[in-house]
């Protein structure tokens, strides 16, 4: 090995041990609940000692790999097959008991103003552009009791022009004087949204039930249903792929327009 | 004639629509499942009712479906049987339903008494208005906007110029696309768009000019680059001060300094003409020349091309590199790219090239690259200045609610157009008056300054905005008010803001599908939606209380409210021909005044070629794009491609692409010389950085609706400043510090956001507008375009100083 490539190799080990640790820390730190997680931002090399100012300069990259060196932390295990624990082995189950499925349903309404409007972010993003996201929600993910669900519309790529950050953070460093500048104006909102029906109908008992919500924009049946979908949503049969074989749409409830009314 | 008089409601498709209006109105009635009526566009889903209205917020015009429920707005789905959203929307547009439902709605009429808001009913509140006009008819100015709907719009208008005889009528739309008209006119001869949306659907390449569809015009932006995912290669040249969320999507990044653009699109055509690329059939038969005269004229003066091109010459790439810091590479591959017939090209701008002290010069530079190329006129070449609000161009440009203007691209100066208002009008010949009012900004000033040194207004009527925080240098435009006693603010309004702070009467509005509204889009679309649940408490229509003023005037023996015979100016016949008594709150619904206001309207579309179809086509369809002229078989076709002979019906047989509205009579298109110019303030030693002010993709205009809703409040919770992220190591900043933002007018503070929404080259700072509590344009300048009067929020000079911690936190 040259010394070349012995150079770019430790730069490509360096990358991998930076995306891994961000990573984890991204999985591991993003409760929405915790005001003081920081978020990795760019962070200003400040070293002039002449100024005076409040702030601790930030160390450059170099000097964290003294200070934290690029490493597996404690927390970390590389088991792989660990990731899979928790999704139902193919055509098994009985699918969801109704306590997870309005746990799901309850859980699901959490950050949508009404049933059919976006769903806000429950974690920072960067701020600009849209590409990252689909690192995670791409093929979708799930990791433990947290998921990073697929599109229901892939077809859509600019995501944030519909999905926001529930919670905003300037970056992630929201300091006080930022806090003292954002009380909420004008009190709360009193609206009240719409839900729609938690299950489908059936014709008899034992057959497969109509999809209960409009499918517009959710063409992508395994962004809620599949192996990364919500417990309590998930199909108990994700070996079958083709659902609106079985299950089918409202043409009313997807308001597709009908030059004739209502079926 | 008496036309005030004719319009009665006898269709039966009238009563059918009026019925499912009622329906919407109550909810809880309407059971049955499916259409509603047939005609109107509604339908039921179990117990919620649905029906179509445009987006309340910008100039895109989405349609939404809102659902209703026991007279409550419960959801909002996108329209799929819309042509411009085809079934998305935006964060904003998702949530549009909750801003009918802020905890201050403001519910009752109040007036300032010893320094208090003191409710009073409506009947007081009208006699208050009707007093203040009477203090002096030529003193009393109206204030509105491109969110007033049609009719409103268009009773704004008439009661201003027809009732009061007074031109003192003016939107904030001169804030926002005055520049915007007067490119048009100085290129067209006539004002809006000649393409549509479906340019988007066709392009290969899109430019950006100081533009960020991507938080502005979220569904444009979608429309084009989700084409990217179906396989499509469509590129992407962002041009603009700094990078945001579209250049991130961007096939070419152009960063300019301030204020060059003018010079960029001269290096473009000098290269056109240099390469011998531009399209000369195109130039030789439907092309003209001007420069600026001496005066300077809206309309300039002719040059031959010889001149043209000699005053181009200099702009070399290298040149157009040394004033714009864009490479002469970056130059020449823009050169090429107008130059290749092959390629469609659709410009995008909005109000990086409309706040502008330059903003004419640049809109008919942006218009005469694509005249020059030919890029022109085929579907997917279009140049497409784009509007920030709903009715923007269906109001403020349309119905002309501007203080020069008369609906239908008339102008007040003209006498032939004074008389086709006073017909239509049915008043007596010199009832309009043919000098312009006060614009925007002079009308602020006059307000602002005390009688006694010459200020002539002494009273401003505020419908549909918030100038408090929308006009710039606030302290001279606006806080100039305070302690003035003999002047009088009348704010119609539907939550507290900072203009309804200084207001002395406080009119409660109904909002959106609270009313019944049209409103008209970026691309010529005239969209119609009846009311569908109630406003709270005493709010009423903003319609109903500039035509409730003006009977209040007419009762009072106001003459200008009486037609020539006599008649109340506004009077609404029913199909018996008895006077509806629409001005009583409790008979308005009894008829549908939008309908009758936009039937008289329509007379005035015809001469400009701005057809509107009858009101009931507008309930059938979404929306449909001017001109709309009855075909054979009796139906109302639209028009997508304006002077274009394939698919307007105005331009003759045989001649391809007419400019029939040419400012030059010979149906030619002008294309302009402007030379690149110096800003009215640049940064220097004192105030070393570039302020630049806009919008956010969560808010919209002043926040004043967004700002109650929580998803949306959330997500973007206060005002910041943008840095360079070197700027701020400089001077020792991160993420989250406060500093001051401070002008030679005014200083704000504000906390620092370091790559954020967007990040700017050194030396520039941005700041969005949306945060009452943080008003940028105390420190923004007044400075504004010659031509269309609208100023430069887009640069001024600022300086940046860093607060200490525990001072920013007290």
């Amino acid at each position: 090995m040259s010394a070349v490539e012995g150079k770019e190799r430790a730069v490509q080990i360096l990358l991998v041990g930076i995306i891994t640790a961000s990573g984890i820390g991204f999985l591991v730190g993003t409760s929405p609940a915790d005001p003081d997680m920081a978020v990795p931002t760019h962070v200003s090399v400040h070293e002039d000692s002449n100024r005076q100012s409040p702030h601790r300069a930030a160390p450059s990259y170099n000097q964290q790999r003294e200070i934290v060196p690029a490493s597996a932390n404690a927390e970390w295990t590389s088991d792989l097959s660990a990731l899979r624990e928790g999704i139902p082995a193919l055509g098994s189950g009985d699918g969801p008991s109704e306590q997870e499925q309005l746990a799901a349903y309850a859980e699901r309404l959490q950050n949508r103003a009404y049933d059919g409007a976006p769903p806000t972010i429950p974690h920072p993003i960067q701020s600009q552009g849209a590409p990252e996201c689909l690192a995670c929600h791409g093929e979708g993910l799930a990791v433990d009791s947290r998921i990073a669900q697929q599109p229901s519309h892939p077809f859509l790529t600019s995501c944030t022009q519909c999905h926001v950050e529930g919670t905003a953070r300037f970056g992630g460093r929201p300091s006080e004087g930022v806090l003292a500048h954002t009380q909420n104006l004008g009190g709360d909102n009193l609206f009240g949204g719409h839900t729609w029906p938690r299950l489908g109908d059936r014709a008899w008992e034992g057959a497969p039930p109509t999809i209960p919500h409009p499918t517009w924009m959710r063409q992508e049946c395994n962004s809620c249903h599949g192996p990364t979908g919500r417990n309590g949503l998930r199909t108990p049969h994700t070996d079958r792929a083709s659902c609106t074989q079985c299950h089918a749409p409202g043409a009313v409830l997807d308001q597709r327009p009908l030059p004739f009314g209502a079926p | 004639m008496k036309l005030s008089r004719r319009f009665f409601l006898k269709s039966s498709a009238m009563s059918a629509a009026m019925a499912a209006a009622q329906r919407g109105a109550n909810a809880q009635e309407a059971s049955t499942p499916g259409l509603a009526a047939p005609g109107s566009m509604s339908r039921t889903t179990g117990d919620v009712l649905w029906n179509k209205a445009p987006c309340r917020f910008c100039g895109t015009g989405c349609h939404v479906q809102v659902g209703v429920r026991d007279d409550r707005v419960v959801a909002i789905a996108g329209d799929q049987a819309a042509e411009v959203n085809k079934g998305l929307l935006c964060v904003k547009g998702y949530h549009v339903g909750m801003i009918l439902y802020g905890e201050d709605r403001l519910t009752t009429p109040m007036l300032r008494r010893d320094g208090e808001l003191v409710p009073i009913t409506w009947d007081e509140a009208l006699d208050v208005i009707a007093d203040r006009v009477e203090v002096d008819p030529t003193g009393f100015a109206m204030y509105g906007s491109g969110q007033w709907t049609i009719p409103e719009g268009y009773a704004a208008q008439k009661f201003m110029k027809g009732g009061l005889s007074n031109n003192h009528i003016d939107p904030n739309a001169r804030l926002c696309m005055a520049s915007a008209v007067t490119g048009f006119l100085a290129t067209y001869g006539v004002d809006e768009p000649a393409g549509v949306y479906d340019d988007l659907d066709a392009c290969d390449t899109v430019i950006t000019w100081g533009n960020n569809p991507a938080e502005m015009h979220p569904i444009l932006f979608s429309r084009f680059i989700d084409r990217r995912s179906s396989g499509e290669q469509v590129d992407l040249i962002d041009i603009g001060t700094r990078r945001t969320r579209t250049s991130d999507h961007a096939t070419h990044v152009l960063q300019f300094r301030p204020n060059t653009d003018l010079a960029i699109c001269n290096g473009i055509a000098n290269l056109l003409i240099q390469n011998n690329t531009y399209d000369a059939d195109f130039v030789e038969n439907h092309c003209a020349f001007k420069q600026d005269s001496d005066p300077r004229g809206l309309h300039g003066e002719a040059i031959t091309f010889d001149q043209y091109k000699a005053a181009l010459a200099e702009y070399t790439p290298e040149r157009v590199e040394e004033i714009s810091g864009v490479p002469a590479a970056d130059i020449r591959m823009l050169g090429d790219l107008f130059g290749n017939p092959d390629k469609r090209i659709v410009s995008l701008w909005c109000m990086g090239a409309n706040q502008h002290t330059e903003g004419t010069a640049l809109n008919t530079l942006l218009h005469g690259i694509h005249l020059l190329s030919g890029h022109f006129g085929r579907p997917g070449d279009a140049p497409t200045s784009l509007t920030g609000q709903p009715s923007a161009c269906g109001t403020a440009r349309e119905v002309g609610t501007l203080a020069h203007a008369l609906p239908g691209g008339r102008v007040v100066m003209n006498e032939a157009h004074r008389q086709h208002a006073e017909e239509y009008w049915n008043v007596e010949a010199g009832r309009v008056q043919a000098t312009p009012g006060y614009h925007t900004v002079r009308m602020w000033e006059q307000f602002c300054t005390p009688t006694s040194e010459g200020g002539d207004i002494h009273t401003i009527w505020v419908q549909v905005t918030n100038p408090g925080q929308t006009l710039p240098n606030l302290g001279r435009l606006f806080d100039g008010k305070a302690g003035l006693d003999d002047k009088f603010l009348i704010v119609s309004d539907v939550y507290p803001t900072a203009t309804t702070a200084l207001a002395d009467l406080v009119l409660p509005a109904a909002m959106w599908v609270e009313k019944n509204g049209v409103f008209g889009n970026s691309e010529r679309r005239t969209q119609q939606w009846f009311k569908m649940v109630e406003p709270p408490g005493d709010a009423r229509d903003d319609c109903w209380m500039t035509l409730a003023a003006a009977r209040r005037l007419y009762e009072r023996g106001f003459e200008g409210m009486r037609d020539k015979d006599g008649e109340f100016l506004f009077r609404i016949d029913d199909e018996n021909g008895n006077e509806v008594p629409y001005w009583n709150w409790a008979n308005y619904y009894d008829t549908n005044v939008d309908e009758a206001l936009f039937e008289e309207y329509r007379l005035f579309t015809r001469l400009k070629h701005k057809d509107l179809a009858p009101y009931q086509e507008y309930v059938r369809a979404h929306g449909l794009r001017w001109p709309v002229v009855e075909t054979e078989d009796g139906r109302w076709r639209e028009t997508r491609w304006r002077f274009s002979e394939f698919d307007d019906p105005y331009v003759e047989e045989g001649k391809e692409f007419q400019f029939y509205h040419s400012p030059t009579h010979d149906d030619r298109a002008q294309l302009w010389f402007r030379p690149h110019a110096e800003p009215p303030e640049s940064p220097d030693d004192e105030y070393p950085y570039w302020l630049s002010t806009g919008r956010v993709l969560e808010h919209w205009h002043s926040g004043t609706m967004t700002m109650r809703v929580t998803q949306l409040r959330n997500a973007m919770p206060s005002a910041y400043v943008e840095m360079n992220p070197e700027d701020a190591a400089d001077l020792g900043l991160q993420n989250g510090d406060m500093v001051e933002v401070a002008s030679r007018r005014g200083a704000i503070e504000l906390p620092v956001w370091l790559d954020g929404r967007g990040t700017p080259p050194r030396g520039s700072l941005f700041v969005p507008f949306f945060d009452e509590r943080l008003l940028i344009n105390r420190v923004t300048l007044h400075d504004f375009d010659p031509f269309s009067k609208q100023p430069d929020y887009k640069k001024c000079a600022v300086n940046v100083r860093p607060l200490p911690r525990q001072q920013a936190t007290e």
